[in-house]
C-alpha cells in the first residue's frame, strides 16, 4: 500500500480549521479505502493542536509557534519522512492550508514517479461570506500550492525543503529548492474538476483575500458553493461549513 | 544538513529591518552571498551555525502509526506505476 500524508500548518481561524480538518480525515479514510495509508501532521502551538482536537483526529502533530509558516511545513515535511523521526516514512508528502477541502480522488494511484511532482492548477474558492464560488485556473508552472511530492526527492535537502524564515511564499520556496537539488524536476498537473481543491475565505486573517484572488486569476461563472459542492463533498461537511457561516453572518449583524 | 547548505541562526542588527526580520530578531537561514554582505555590513550577526531539524521540538505521531507491517514494506513505487490513464484522470 502506498503512503501519503497532508501538512497542515495551522494558525488562527481554528473554528474553520476544525471543520477543515475533520473533513481531511474522512479524505485520509477514503484514501485508506482505496488503497493509500494516509493521515497527516498539525503543526502549530499547543493550544490551537488542543483546540482542533488533533488527537481526536489520529493525526501526527508538532508544537511550533507561527513566527515562520515555512519551517512550520518543514516541520511537519520531516516528522512524515525522515526515517531518524519516523519508523515508517511515507512515500509522499502533500502541504496543504488549513483552509482547504481535497477530492481524495486526486491522491490515489497513480502517485508520481521519478523526478516528478503532481500539481494542481484547477482550485476554488469561496467568498468571505460563504455566498460564492469561483473556479480560475492557476497559471502558474507549479500550480497551486497543493502537490504531491515523492519523499526521495526531499532526501538531498535534509527532508526540510523551504527556506527557513518565510512568512510567505513557502509552497514556491518548496518548489524551488527541490528544482535546485533535481534540475531534472517536472510538474505534471492533474484535472480532475473544477471543485478538486476548495480554499474557504473567511473574514480576518488571511494571505489572499477572494477579491485578490480573482483579480489575479479571474473568475470562471460564480455559483453558490453549497449547491456546487454537494456532487463532491459529504454533506456533513457541507453541513458544519453552512453553519460556520451563517454564524459569521449572525455575529456580523 | 542534506546538500552542503550551511545554515546560520542570525540576529538583526541596528534599527532597521534585514530581510523583513526586526531589529534585535534571531532567525535561521541558509547562507548565501548575499547574506555573506549583509554579515560584512554589519547588518546582522552569526550566532552560531546550526542545522535545523525537527529534534527541537515536541512531536507526535499518529496513534495507528506505523501502519501494519505488511502494508508498510514499501519504500519504492514498482516500476511503471507512473502510467496515466486516458483523459488524464485517475481511474
Amino acid at each position: 500500500m502506498r503512503s501519503l500524508w497532508f501538512v497542515v500548518p495551522v494558525h488562527g481561524r481554528l473554528p474553520l480549521a476544525r471543520i477543515c480538518l475533520r473533513q481531511l480525515r474522512r479524505t485520509c479514510d477514503s484514501l485508506r479505502e482505496h488503497g493509500v495509508e494516509a493521515s497527516a501532521v498539525v503543526v502549530s502551538d499547543r493550544a490551537s493542536l488542543e483546540a482542533v482536537d488533533v488527537l481526536g483526529l489520529k493525526f501526527a502533530w508538532v508544537v511550533r509557534d507561527n513566527d515562520f509558516p515555512s519551517a512550520k511545513f518543514n516541520d511537519g515535511i520531516q516528522l512524515a519522512t525522515d526515517p531518524r523521526f519516523n519508523p515508517s516514512p511515507v512515500e509522499y508528502v502533500v502541504p496543504c492550508g488549513s483552509d482547504d477541502w481535497v477530492d481524495y480522488r486526486l491522491f490515489k494511484e497513480p502517485l508520481p514517479q521519478g523526478n516528478t511532482i503532481f500539481g494542481f492548477q484547477h482550485m476554488s474558492f469561496v467568498r468571505e461570506d460563504g455566498r460564492e464560488i469561483c473556479s480560475p485556473k492557476i497559471g502558474y508552472s507549479g500550480g497551486s500550492g497543493i502537490r504531491i511530492i515523492p519523499s526521495r526527492l526531499l532526501e538531498p535537502l535534509g527532508y526540510r525543503p523551504a527556506d527557513e524564515d518565510r512568512r510567505r511564499g513557502c509552497d514556491t520556496s518548496i518548489l524551488s529548492n527541490i528544482r535546485r537539488a533535481h534540475p531534472d524536476l517536472e510538474v505534471k498537473h492533474w484535472h480532475l474538476h473544477t471543485r478538486q481543491i476548495v480554499d474557504w475565505k473567511t473574514p480576518g486573517v488571511q494571505l489572499n483575500s477572494y477579491k485578490e484572488v480573482t483579480a489575479i486569476h479571474g473568475a470562471d461563472s460564480p455559483a453558490d458553493p453549497f449547491e456546487e459542492l454537494a456532487d463532491f463533498y459529504p454533506a456533513e461537511a457541507l453541513q458544519e461549513m453552512r453553519t460556520y457561516y451563517d454564524s459569521l453572518a449572525w455575529a456580523a449583524a | 544538513m542534506g546538500g552542503g547548505v550551511k545554515y546560520l541562526l542570525l540576529e538583526v542588527q541596528g534599527q532597521r529591518q534585514y530581510r523583513g526580520h526586526h531589529p534585535g530578531a534571531q532567525f535561521v537561514t541558509k547562507f548565501d552571498p548575499a547574506l555573506e554582505r549583509g554579515i560584512a555590513r554589519g547588518n546582522v550577526v552569526v550566532i552560531a551555525e546550526v542545522e535545523p531539524s525537527l529534534a527541537e521540538r515536541d512531536f507526535g505521531l499518529p496513534e495507528d502509526w506505523p501502519p501494519p507491517a505488511a502494508d508498510a514494506a514499501h519504500t519504492e513505487a514498482p516500476e511503471g506505476a507512473s502510467s496515466i490513464s486516458k483523459g488524464g484522470e485517475k481511474a
